[in-house]
């Protein structure tokens, strides 16, 4: 490459930056007028101006000497500025900017009418002087050439000539780069230095922030990061051979500096997302004029920062989210008057930094999408079947938008409508590794969420072991594993030469790497118990056989090499933390390579059994237990969701008070439980030398129960029995792996250890007639749970395990409940759904409705209440469910 | 010109050592499941991943096995090549890296451009440049862009 390409290169570049600074420059004047924004535009007209000059863009100088005319004559006060200005000032902006993007650099442009109307808005708010002689004042280039009967500006001949010299040979040669100079100074007062030191330095001029900035090549990133994370594995090495030495001040100390390498260079990465954000505000400009509605934009956290790559990826998606906003979702003004509503829509669209990831929200004030419609579209198009339609949950149907051909629109406009699109968001979206999340109300506004990874750099991967070898696994393709053992009564099974496993009511294919790979060596060794990884591309789902699961690490993924290029079902290699190396697979790539002919099976599944019944058999009776031993015999268990940590501790770690075992865990004084002091157990083995204790997510239960062993996590249907053996603390027994298992009721438990704060609340149902309950939950145990608790205070229970069931029940004798208490969070109808539901039903309005989940934050509980339930209690926490339960019975 | 020569399968080739990044002892190979068996395998080269090609397997002959003598041979990418070669050899090399595995390496020598003979016809091979007679050697020179874009020879790769 020459320099004169070199430069030429780097001035679009660097004019790139500089309309970019424009158009923010504009969109501040037109909410405030400064003149250090009118500095700004002046500094940014300028530059391009002069180096458009220099390489004899002939259009652009001339447009954008006009431009920086009147931005001089503001900054000098001979103009006074005019709001109405703007406009053109945009127009103008923009015309550089197609200008720029055109192959000919606008050359073959035609800009009189945008010079006419910047000179025309610049005339009109003209304070002094005759209109010829500020024309003449203004643009002198201009008027004269005019006179002269021709479009072509003076500049132009100018730069004519010195297209004729010799420019690229010769530049570096002396006396012509002086000529060069003279004849560029003559006409642009710009001298090549100048030219070439503006474009290398843009913070020539003293008034800019200092603000420097080098470009530097995307390859020598990846180097830095490539040998940054081979120094974090040396390190990692270093520190495990040093680990007893006693003297290792000095390679600690640059252990830290090496963390702190790693995190300077993945910033270097990092760019914040306001660049591609401002654009929107022009988008959404042009579009409210489109579509004739009063929209504005309200942007936040342009701040936030996103690996490159990603921010340029996001930019189509955006868009077309943006674009949705203002044609379907903002009403037209006439529209939000009569709906009682704010006449200017607003769309708001924030990204902000959230436990390690960003959030980027596109929300509106508009109409919401509208779920019925969307299901006749989707049942028109095949794409769910009426049964399906009718047990949909508004959310569920309106997640149906982000299959490919299906929009709501009416007709197809220019904007959208055509049903291209919320697929590729969605897809575009999940190929970044993350994942999105839609909210709608009918008539109060959308809202979509981008949880979206910082950096696409590090991905952070499951890495399993098939065969002799190991391979990764990017979490973001991952989405469950699934052990199977001999007597479990799900079995991988073999279906029409497919062999498959039922996944919740879907019917998904099971694979070997054998099968992928075609290479029978390097397939799993097998044994009694297969695990298996749920991958998915888009919406395929298919199970990998494994040998076993290794652990989570954050890698970063190294592009195959092109002689590997055909195996696509590799989306590239990496290197592991112990400095092996190891292929990382793609879930996109396997899907496609095996035509996975998963429509084929859901029809084959469809035929074979309802997919409600299925939906409802398996998640309605799966529950995840703990499974732990207190002695060699008996076998217990709790529901996993309460457990907080489990701990491996010595012996001698107990610390003994009055009595009482206690341990240091964190900064807390935990008091340990020995089960076999409240059950009828075999005393606890006391000649162990470590045992484990279990902490549990109860509110101000903290206690550990001592365990001598952990068995396993357990994932079934779960049928509980009477427990043969008393003790209030046994929620029932269970067969589990063929041996007895007792099931604790934590809660009770907690009841007992500690007396004072968890005493049940008397109830005074007994007093009233008012004790008719409805519980609502889909999972087995808590349903129980729940029941326990309200009879044991005197109400009468009737269960039921979702939404559908409850209504139904509430419909076939409305009069016969006085209050329903709800999960939220359940198949086929979820709670919201319920409430939303029963409040819109006369004879149900009245029943009052309590909320009752395991999450314990704020937000939901706000959106709880919104939804229309009138309290809100927290699942793990008797005290208060009981609170929120009797403050209805005892208003009334 | 200086050029490192090597065995691949008791032949003598070389390969001019300005297309060389660094020699290594093979360590462990990582074999890619599904890979055509001329590929050894992928090394970790300080936090690159270089795939390595068995360089007797790629010539039709014996395969080179991992031993004391072995060495990997790992090549630049055209963006480090920068200094060009004088001896009319493909300066386009693959933009990977890639490693050749071989029997094991002799010394260095200096080849003058007069003494580089065209290839036999019957000893002709898309992989060789030139051939050289040194005293009693036979050294055929390799083509390093010809072996490392595999890609357009597929064929020799199945």
């Amino acid at each position: 490459m020459n320099i004169e390409d070199e430069v030429f290169k780097n001035f679009l570049a660097e004019m790139a930056e500089r309309l970019i600074d424009l158009e923010q420059g504009l969109q501040d004047l037109e909410k405030e007028f400064s003149i250090d924004v009118i500095n700004k535009l002046f500094r940014a007209v300028h530059t391009i101006k002069g180096g458009c000059g220099f390489f004899s863009l002939t259009k652009i100088t001339e447009l954008s000497h006009l431009f920086e005319d009147i931005l001089m004559k503001i900054r000098e006060g001979d103009l006074v500025f005019d709001v109405k200005m703007v406009p053109t000032f945009f127009a103008a902006c923009d015309a550089l900017k197609d200008m720029h993007e055109s192959d000919d650099y606008g050359n073959s442009y035609d800009i009189k009418e945008i010079c006419a109307d910047l000179l025309s808005g610049s005339l009109s708010s003209q304070t002094f002087g005759s209109p010829e002689q500020q024309i003449k004042k203004i643009l002198p280039v201009e008027i004269e050439s005019q006179d002269k009967g021709s479009n072509l500006p003076k500049a132009e001949l100018h730069n004519a000539q010195i297209n004729h010299m010799p420019v690229d040979k010769s530049i570096e040669s002396e006396p012509v780069k002086k000529d060069l100079e003279k004849s560029v100074s003559v006409d642009n007062d710009f001298t090549l230095e100048e030219v070439i030191k503006s474009i290398q330095k843009n913070s020539l001029d003293k008034n800019q922030p200092q603000n420097e900035t080098i470009r530097v090549k995307v390859d020598l990133l990846n180097r830095l990061m490539e040998l940054t994370g081979e120094i974090v594995v040396g390190r990692n090495q270093l520190l495990r051979q040093f680990a007893d030495s006693d003297n290792k001040i000095a390679l600690s100390s640059m252990a830290h500096l090496i963390s702190d390498l790693q995190q300077v260079v993945l910033q270097t990465r990092m760019q914040p997302i306001g660049g591609t954000f401002t654009k929107f505000n022009r988008i959404v400009r042009d579009l409210s004029k489109q579509v004739n509605k009063q929209i504005k934009l309200v942007v936040k956290g342009e701040e936030t920062e996103l690996d490159r790559s990603i921010i340029e990826s996001l930019s189509d998606p955006l868009t077309h989210l943006i674009r949705n906003c203002c044609d379907h979702g903002i009403e037209s003004s006439q529209l939000r008057i009569s709906n009682g509503k704010d006449p200017t829509g607003t769309i708001w669209l924030e990204a902000k930094n959230e436990r390690g990831q960003v959030s980027i929200t596109i929300e509106d004030n508009g109409a919401g999408i509208d779920t019925e419609k969307v299901k006749l579209k989707a049942l028109k198009t095949g794409l769910i079947t009426s049964v399906q339609a009718a047990s949909m949950s508004d959310i569920e149907a309106a997640n149906l938008i982000f299959n490919p051909g299906l929009s709501t629109s009416d007709a197809i406009t220019s904007l959208s409508g055509r049903g291209v699109g919320m697929d590729v968001v969605k897809s575009t979206v999940e190929k970044l590794g993350g994942a999105l999340d839609l909210e709608t109300k009918s008539g109060l506004g959308a809202k979509i969420t981008f949880y979206l990874p910082t950096t696409l750099a590090i991905m952070s991967s499951l890495i399993v072991r098939i065969g002799d070898n190991r391979f990764a696994i990017p979490h973001s393709e991952l989405r469950e594993v699934i052990l199977i053992r001999p007597g479990d009564e799900l079995q991988i099974e073999k279906i029409m030469d497919h062999t498959v496993y039922r996944l919740r009511g879907n019917l998904i294919p099971i694979l070997k790497m054998s099968e992928i790979t075609g290479d029978p060596s390097q397939d799993s060794i097998g044994g009694d118990h297969s695990v298996f990884l749920v991958l998915h591309s888009g919406t395929n789902q298919f199970g990998l056989i494994v040998d076993s699961i290794e652990h989570t690490e954050e890698i970063v993924i190294k592009p195959l090499p092109r002689i590997l290029n055909k195996l696509t079902y590799y989306a590239g290699s990496s290197i592991l933390g112990d400095s092996d190396v190891a292929m990382v697979l793609s879930a996109n790539g396997i899907s496609q390579n095996q035509s996975l002919h998963l429509q084929e099976l859901d029809s084959l599944f469809l035929n074979n059994k309802s997919f409600e019944d299925m939906q409802l058999m398996d998640m309605q009776e799966k529950q995840d237990l703990l499974v732990f031993r207190c002695g060699p015999d008996e076998q217990l268990a709790i529901p996993l969701s309460l457990v907080f940590k489990i701990e491996r501790i010595d012996v001698d770690q107990i610390d003994k008070i009055a009595n009482k075992h206690f341990i240091n865990l964190g900064d807390k004084n935990i008091l340990l439980i020995y089960l076999d002091q409240y059950l009828d157990l075999k005393p606890f083995p006391s000649d162990s030398k470590y045992f484990f204790v279990i902490t549990t997510k109860i509110d101000r239960f903290e206690v550990g129960i001592v365990a001598s062993s952990i068995e396993e996590s357990f994932h079934a249907r779960l049928v509980l029995d009477t427990p043969p053996i008393s003790g209030k603390i046994i929620l029932g027994i269970t067969k589990l792996y063929n041996r007895i298992t007792l099931i604790l009721d934590l809660f009770s438990l907690a009841e007992q250890v500690s007396p004072e704060s968890f005493k049940a609340i008397d109830f005074s149902g007994k007093s009233t007639n008012k004790n008719q309950l409805l519980v609502v939950d889909d999972t087995p145990f808590f349903r129980h749970l729940e029941k326990k608790y309200f009879e044991s205070v005197g109400f009468k229970v009737t269960l039921a395990s979702n939404g559908r069931e409850a209504l139904e029940l509430l419909l076939e004798k409305p009069s016969k409940y006085d209050l329903v208490v709800s999960d939220i969070v359940m198949p086929i109808m979820d709670g919201y759904e319920l409430v939303k539901n029963m409040k819109i039903n006369s004879l149900l309005m009245k029943i009052p409705v309590v909320a009752l989940t395991s999450f314990s934050e704020a937000e939901h509980h706000e959106k709880a209440l919104a939804a229309g339930f009138d309290g809100y209690a927290i699942k793990t926490n008797k005290e208060t469910i009981l609170k929120a339960v009797n403050r209805f019975l005892i208003e009334e | 010109m200086l050029y490192s020569l090597f065995h691949v399968d008791k032949t003598l080739m070389a390969v001019p050592i300005t297309t060389i990044l660094e020699i290594v002892r093979p360590s462990m190979f990582y074999s890619i499941s599904g890979s055509p068996e001329v590929i050894d395998g992928l090394i970790n080269f300080r936090g690159k991943v270089v795939t390595v090609i068995n360089t007797g397997l790629a010539f039709g002959g014996n395969k080179v096995e991992t031993t004391e003598e072995s060495r990997v041979y790992i090549f630049k990418k055209n963006s480090e090549l920068k200094v060009a070669d004088g001896t009319g050899l493909d300066s386009e090399l693959s933009p990977d890296n890639i490693g050749l595995h071989v029997d094991n390496i002799e010394n260095v020598i200096n080849i003058e451009i007069d003494e580089l003979q065209a290839v036999p016809a019957n000893m002709a091979h898309p992989f060789y440049k030139f051939v050289v007679r040194k005293g009693d050697d036979f050294i055929i020179i390799l083509r390093p862009a010809e072996i490392l874009n595999l890609n357009k020879d597929r064929d020799l790769l199945s």
